[in-house]
Formats: C-alpha cells, sequence, structure tokens
C-alpha cells in the first residue's frame, strides 16, 4: 500500500493499535468460544462486546488506510488499492448489520433478527464475509505480487475495471443460495441462484487477469516455487469460483447442502486460494525485506508439493463423502422404507472418508513448518543493516499546469468543456482513480443495492413469513434449554431444518415451515447435518432417552460419533438469568408479559419437574429437576411440536394386513 | 493468445498494466449468464409463480406414493402367520437375523438383553399391548408412537420384522439381570411347534 501510494502509512500509532488490538481479540475470541459464549451465527458467533471492538478496530484501520490515501503522492489509484477500498466499506457494512443483537449480560445476547430474517441477515453476511474477507482483499493482493514475483504486466486493465465493479455490485446479492429450499422465501432464493450464476464471469475476471498476466512467464514455472504457489492459487481461485455459481443451481445445492461437499467448497477455497497466495507473497516478499535469498528454493518446492497433495485429497475426500451421505439420505426401497432409516449409518459410511481428510490435514500442516524454517533460515541470513533505509520521499502530488484551465479558472462553456475533455482523455475510470471520495460513494452504492432489494421487502412484506397462531414463545425453562442448546455449539452439527424433499419428511416429518421461526433469535438452522435434523426431535423421543443420549450417546445410538456430555447431568442451570433473558427477547419482539416475567421461577420449576417426574416414572435417574439436561430436554421435545402434521403414507400398506387383532387405538 | 496488442497503459511501482480487450469466451459466460438468469426469472415467474417449492414437493410425494401403491399392489403385504413366527424361534438363521436387527433398533431403549430400559421388559410374561406373536408383530411395525415406540414397518425389512418377533419370542422367560419391574396384562406365550 505504501509504495503503490507513494506515501508512509497515515498513523505508525494506529497501526500499533489495530495490529495488536487485533492479536488480543484473536485470544479474547479463543477464549469465549471455548468456554461457550457465542452468538450461534456461522462466521459471527463472537459475544457483543467483542462485535464491538471489532467495529472500533476496523473503523482505526480505516482511518489509517484512508488517511494514507489522502496524504498519497499518486494521482490514481491501483487496482489493487480499489479491492481494499471495497473490502474496508464492506466488511463493517456487513459485520453491523448482521451483528444487531440485544444484550443481556456481558457475553450474552440474541439477535436483533428472527428466524427466516435472522437467516437471511447471516447468510447475506455469511457469504460476503467470503467474499469481502477472502476474495476481494486477495485480489488486491495478486494484483500487487504476481505481476511482480513474474516480473509481467497485468494483462488488462479494462479486465481489472470489468470484474472489479461487477464483483463489488453482483457479490452482495448472492447469499441467499445458502438457503435453497429452506423456509427463506422464493425470490429472495431465486435471486441469490440467478446472482450467484451471474457472478461466474466477474470471478473468473480476476483468475484469468492472473493468469494471462503469466504469458511469457510461463517457463519460469519449472523453477520458481513462488509462481508455482501462485498459479495453483490462482488456478484454486478460479476452480472454487465455478464450483460457487454451481452450487448455487437449487438442484445443486439439494445434493451439497448439509453435506460435506458445502464444507470441502469453502475450506478448498481458502486452503487453495488464500493459503497458496499468502504462502507465494511470503516466499516472496521475506528475502526482498530483510535484503538477503531465500534460503532454500528447493524446500520451497517441497512445501509445495505436498501441500498441493494435501489439498488435492482434502477436496475429494470431502467431495466423495458429501455426495456419498446424501445419496445414502434419499435412497428409497421400493416398497416407500428409506434403505438407511438410521442416520448414523450414513456417518459411519463416511468414516474412511474422514481419515483421508486427516492425513490430507497432517500433510498441509506439516508443510507449514517447512516454510517456518525456510524463512527462519532465510530471516538468520540478512545482512546486520538490513534494517538501514535511505529515506525516500515521493514529489508532493502538483496539478497539471498544462491542462486547459489549471491556471485561469474557467470562465466561459468552451472552455469549460475544454478541461472536461482533457480530464476524460484517459477514459471516465482514470478519473474515478484520482477521487477517493466518489470512488468509495459508488462502492457503497454498488452494495447498497442487492442489499437493499434483499433485505427491505422480506422486513416490510408481512407475506414472507406467513403467521402460524399456534406457534407460542418458548417458556422460561425452554429459553435455558435453548441457550444450552446454543453453548454447547448443537448446531455445528444439528440442523433444524426439514426441507420439502420425500426423502427428508419421510426421514424427520414435515418440512419446515417460516412461521415456525419466528421466536427464533437466533435461527439455529445450521449448514451441516453430521447428525440428524433436530426440527422435528420433539416428542419423537421419551424424555429418559434424551437423559441417555446427552450422558452417553452410542447407549442409544450404537455406533454413535457424538460427543458425551455428562457435565448437562449433573450441573444445575441458572434460572436467576432467565427474567433478564425474557426481557433482552422481549426487546426483540418475543410477545412475553410482566407477569410472565416475573413469575418466570415459577414456571421453570413447575415445568422442570414435570419432565423430571416423567424420567423418573421411565425408571430414569431421580432428582433432575434442577440440571441443564432438563432444560436441554425441555428445549428439545418442543422443537417443531407448535404445528400439527401427518407422515404422508400411501393407503394401504401394514395398516392394511388383515391380521390385525385391532386397530391400536389411542391409549 | 498471440493476438494481443499488448500495449502498455500505465506503470506504477514498476508494474505495468497492459490494455487488452477482455477475452472474447469471458464475455460470452458474462451475458450467456445475464441471459439465462433472465430467462429463468421470466419462465418461473410466469409458469409457477409463488408456491412451486411446495407444490414440487407435493407432487413428488404423490409420484412416490403411486409409487408404493403400485409396489403393494404387485407384491401383497402377506403378514407372517403365527406358525411360521413360533416356527422362526426355533431356527438359528432366523434368531442371528432377529439378533443383530434387535441390537441395532431395539436395544437402546429395550435393553441389550431386552431386560427392558426406557421401554418395558420383552422376558417376562407381562404385556401391555399384547403377548400373542401376532399382537408383537403389530406393536412393531405400527409402534405406539404417542408412548415413543417408532413404527418399525416404515424402516425395518419385513424379513426382519418377522426375525425380530421370534427373536422376543424366544427370549420369554430368560429372565435378564436388573430387569425392569412387571408392566401390563399376564399372558401365556403360545407353546413352540414341537414342543
Amino acid at each position: 500500500m505504501q509504495r503503490l501510494l507513494k506515501a508512509r502509512l497515515f498513523s505508525d500509532a494506529l497501526s500499533k493499535i489495530h495490529f495488536w488490538g487485533w492479536q488480543l481479540l484473536i485470544v479474547a475470541a479463543a477464549l469465549a468460544l471455548v468456554t461457550g459464549h457465542t452468538q450461534a451465527k456461522e462466521y459471527a458467533e463472537l459475544p457483543w462486546i467483542l462485535d464491538i471492538v471489532i467495529a472500533v478496530l476496523w473503523v482505526i484501520f480505516a482511518v489509517n488506510f484512508f488517511g494514507t490515501i489522502a496524504i498519497r503522492r499518486e494521482k490514481h489509484l491501483y487496482v489493487a488499492i480499489w479491492f481494499y477500498i471495497a473490502t474496508i466499506v464492506a466488511v463493517a457494512i456487513l459485520h453491523i448489520g448482521n451483528s444487531m443483537a440485544m444484550p443481556y449480560s456481558w457475553l450474552g445476547s440474541y439477535s436483533a433478527y428472527a428466524g427466516v430474517k435472522d437467516a437471511l441477515m447471516q447468510w447475506w453476511y455469511g457469504h460476503n464475509a467470503v467474499a469481502f474477507f477472502l476474495t476481494t482483499p486477495y485480489l488486491g493482493l495478486m494484483y500487487y505480487y504476481l505481476p511482480k514475483a513474474a516480473e509481467r504486466p497485468v494483462f488488462s486493465y479494462r479486465l481489472s475495471i470489468m470484474h472489479f465493479w461487477s464483483l463489488v455490485f453482483i457479490y452482495i446479492w448472492a447469499g441467499p443460495h445458502h438457503l435453497h429450499y429452506s423456509a427463506l422465501p422464493e425470490w429472495a432464493s431465486t435471486l441469490g441462484m440467478l446472482f450467484s450464476l451471474i457472478l461466474w464471469m466477474p470471478s473468473w475476471g480476476g483468475m484469468v487477469n492472473g493468469l494471462l498476466t503469466l504469458r511469457g512467464a510461463w517457463h519460469k514455472l519449472r523453477e520458481d516455487p513462488i509462481l508455482k504457489f501462485m498459479v495453483v492459487a490462482v488456478t484454486y481461485y478460479g476452480m472454487s469460483t465455478f464450483e460457487g455459481p454451481m452450487m448455487s443451481i437449487k438442484s445443486v445445492n439439494a445434493v451439497s447442502h448439509f453435506t460435506d461437499w458445502t464444507i470441502g467448497h469453502v475450506h478448498a477455497g481458502a486452503l487453495g486460494w488464500n493459503a497458496f497466495l499468502s504462502f507465494g507473497i511470503l516466499y516472496w516478499a521475506v528475502p526482498r525485506l530483510w535484503k538477503t535469498q531465500l534460503y532454500s528454493a528447493r524446500l520451497a518446492t517441497v512445501h509445495f508439493w505436498i501441500s498441493t497433495i494435501g489439498l488435492i485429497l482434502y477436496q475429494v475426500s470431502m467431495w466423495v463423502a458429501g455426495i456419498t451421505q446424501w445419496a445414502m439420505w434419499r435412497a428409497f426401497e421400493p416398497d416407500g422404507r428409506l434403505v438407511y432409516p438410521d442416520f448414523i449409518e450414513t456417518v459411519i459410511r463416511i468414516v474412511p472418508l474422514y481419515w483421508v481428510r486427516l492425513l490430507a490435514a497432517v500433510l498441509f500442516f506439516g508443510g507449514l513448518f517447512f516454510m517456518v524454517w525456510n524463512l527462519y533460515k532465510t530471516i538468520r541470513s540478512a545482512p546486520a543493516n538490513f534494517a538501514e533505509e535511505p529515506e525516500v520521499k515521493a514529489p508532493p502530488l502538483v496539478r497539471d499546469l498544462s491542462a486547459p484551465g489549471a491556471v485561469t479558472p474557467p470562465d466561459t462553456y468552451d472552455h469549460a468543456l475544454y478541461r472536461l475533455q482533457h480530464s476524460l482523455r484517459h477514459g471516465f475510470h482514470r478519473v474515478l482513480e484520482g477521487r477517493t471520495i466518489t470512488f468509495t460513494v459508488l462502492v457503497v452504492l454498488a452494495l447498497a443495492v442487492g442489499s437493499l432489494v434483499e433485505a427491505v421487502p422480506m422486513f416490510l412484506d408481512k407475506d414472507n413469513v406467513k403467521e402460524i397462531a399456534s406457534v407460542k414463545p418458548y417458556t422460561p425453562l425452554e429459553v435455558a434449554g435453548r441457550d444450552i442448546y446454543i453453548r454447547e455449539g448443537c448446531y455445528n452439527c444439528h440442523s433444524q431444518m426439514v426441507r420439502p424433499f420425500r426423502y427428508e419428511t419421510e426421514r424427520y416429518g414435515e418440512y419446515s415451515k417460516a412461521g415456525e421461526f419466528v421466536y427464533d433469535h437466533p435461527f439455529q438452522w445450521g449448514s451441516k447435518r453430521t447428525g440428524p435434523d433436530l426440527h422435528r426431535v420433539g416428542g419423537k423421543y421419551p424424555s429418559l432417552w434424551h437423559v441417555r443420549h446427552m450422558a452417553r450417546p452410542d447407549s442409544t445410538t450404537p455406533g454413535s460419533v457424538m460427543p458425551r456430555y455428562p457435565h448437562l447431568l449433573t450441573d444445575r442451570f441458572d434460572t436467576a438469568s432467565v427474567p433478564a433473558k425474557m426481557r433482552a427477547l422481549r426487546a426483540v419482539g418475543t410477545p412475553y408479559t410482566d407477569g410472565e416475567i416475573e413469575t418466570a421461577a415459577a414456571a421453570i420449576a413447575a415445568q422442570a419437574a414435570a419432565i423430571a417426574a416423567e424420567i423418573e416414572s421411565q425408571q430414569g435417574p431421580p432428582g433432575l429437576a434442577d440440571r441443564e439436561i432438563t432444560a436441554l430436554t425441555a428445549y428439545l421435545q418442543r422443537l417443531g411440536t407448535d404445528i400439527r402434521w401427518k407422515r404422508p403414507a400411501p393407503a394401504l400398506p401394514l395398516a392394511a394386513a388383515p391380521l390385525a387383532p385391532a386397530a391400536p387405538a389411542a391409549r | 493468445m498471440a493476438e494481443y496488442e499488448d500495449k502498455v497503459l500505465h506503470e506504477l511501482d514498476g508494474i505495468q498494466e497492459f490494455d487488452n480487450p477482455m477475452p472474447g469466451w469471458l464475455m460470452a459466460i458474462w451475458w450467456g449468464s445475464i441471459l439465462f438468469s433472465a430467462a429463468y426469472l421470466v419462465f418461473y415467474a410466469l409458469a409457477f409463480g409463488e408456491g412451486s417449492m411446495e407444490a414440487e414437493y407435493r407432487a413428488q410425494t404423490e409420484r412416490a406414493l403411486t409409487g408404493v401403491q403400485a409396489h403393494y399392489d404387485a407384491n401383497p403385504l402377506v403378514p407372517p402367520a403365527p406358525a411360521e413366527l413360533l416356527a422362526g424361534a426355533a431356527d438359528p438363521l432366523v434368531l442371528d437375523l432377529g439378533a443383530a436387527r434387535f441390537a441395532r433398533s431395539c436395544a437402546s431403549c429395550h435393553g441389550e438383553l431386552a431386560q427392558g430400559l426406557i421401554g418395558p421388559n420383552l422376558t417376562d410374561d407381562r404385556w401391555i399391548h399384547g403377548g400373542s406373536v401376532e399382537q408383537i408383530f403389530q406393536s412393531i411395525a405400527k409402534g405406539w408412537p404417542e408412548k415413543g415406540m417408532p413404527p418399525w414397518g416404515r424402516a425395518v425389512p419385513p424379513a426382519e420384522l418377522s426375525a425380530l418377533v421370534s427373536y422376543v419370542r424366544s427370549l420369554q422367560g430368560s429372565s435378564p439381570p436388573g430387569a425392569r419391574p412387571p408392566e401390563g396384562e399376564p399372558f401365556a406365550a403360545e407353546p413352540m411347534p414341537g414342543a
């Protein structure tokens, strides 16, 4: 950035605050998450107070960044800087938009949005966090380091303009493709799909511009590990951004959603594109920063090959695991039975692929040690005076005095016209590159269109979430139980979204309706089914089943891969905080009355006693009324029971069996 | 790719930018994806309108159920005769099949030895929903959903359903340790054939 703007960073103090603040934040984030403090929204898990810290640090970053642009001594902003502007602006908007929440304690809060709306906001954020945190800044890096490392000019300036603006404008629309076949209204899902398809060219523009920059430098690829890393990075970027639009097609998404395919897609992109480009940049920049040579190009080549093998093993294992699991979920016998009615069968089948994934991870991670060692030796070989740097300053920007009207103000229309023609002689965009504020405003507008078109109707038009009268707010005990569900991270492996497919309704029950989630702050639809969907788990099992299952999952589900949660049977749940939680929920729209909040403790005691009595009557352990398992069971038994539904069945099969002594009457 | 002019437009910090046009095939993808999307939008807006996902699901379910119905029409479901179920209780092959299925699907609620856990003890002479092999078959196949017993006829192949009944019958009077106290009405098990 300093080289592209020919200026020292705006403030070294801000840089230091930004750097150390971010490190502290990462430590705080790790502590918060392992202690179960999460908002339970993907990529936005951190407690509200850390969200505020992020926002402050991001503003510091922005001030430093735009401050440097303001004092630059190069009139035109290079394409790398455009991408950084988009990154800073978009991440700020997304982070603030999605993290709106009502706190009930220093670390706890409830999302301001509920159910379907929360899902839309979350994936508007989540998808574009990938776009503007992992894609745009890395394209910026690519536009600097790739031509540097290849010593070739950038292929096409026009292409960079085209794909920058189309990327910024279109990416923001694509979020709903994470919610195909969910309770999200179809128009939003369709928009998400179509804009994802249109996103193909803008994404590939970056890859094409990168790869074609290498024209005339391909022979260097044989010797140079740096270019090897960069070429694989750019190629992987291209592969991921082809796979992405393809997966956003509804019928393809029906396959990939909730399986390892999606997980593989994201992480192969992160490993192949982000990590590989970072490796290439480090191998290129470290020797130059320390004014020395890379310690060993051979070692870097070894690193390249083992990481590449790891990457491919990873991606292939995830593809195969994902498609295998989907195929097993949907397999029917001719008599209408699922071939694999036990979900666990579909998990056990893909465990070997998880071992492949582990091997891939060991290879990829092992490669890092080669790099760290290589860079360490490189830095050690730096000359003693590497830090001595003659201070160079670019001449300050001066106005172009030869321009018509630059000296004397224009006083006629003709004069003004000349001036305009002069400034536009290199095209409109060249002018824009000299005007940071206009440029940034246009980026904001480009981002705003897609965001508003999707969000505004969702929030204003009540038709999007059809009201269901029988859906009631959670009871105080269920509120406590839901927080335990969130704390333990259940949503990481269990979805709560039965899709309208026969193979899902046969396995889980009636598909999920938008109106059922109106009190879900945050929504808990999940993205991956390592375990079965839980939206219709309420009433499916006796309460004792849940007690035994949490204590030892393989006691109720032989072969289960779920971790044990025995502490739920010993720890007591927190009744005291429930009124505060209910007040926070009321603030975001749950209609609790004052009376309900005041009598929460009594309501909790009554419901917990009933559940504990049921468990005891089923010959379960006594005295669980104040334990977390009871609150969690209350929540689980409530899930999906607000509406009445009947499983579609053919007219006759077993029910018509002539030997039935009497149709099983109700108890 | 040799046709590009490679005219240098700008240079900054040693990086030059060429003035090449966008590759034609990339523009084709661009316009192609836009045209497709426009056509898709028009087609779906006109042809289906709101609720098409639900309509698709209903059609899918209907097709599937028709298929199942056709299957049963062609292969009428003949419930196993009591004698057959009782004979199975003495057949080691049937019992192996039943035991394997029991371990997989039943043990989690009825206990590994059928001693009763969440669900009732299946080894004593008390039965909540009847203890004849026919009644046991019905209980397994249709379940008692309101009590937490799933309808296993939806998940277990017919041969294994019968094997399960035979297996359960073979456990009669095995009095495993830690048995759940008796529940339900007494029922004298039907005699085994040849016994």
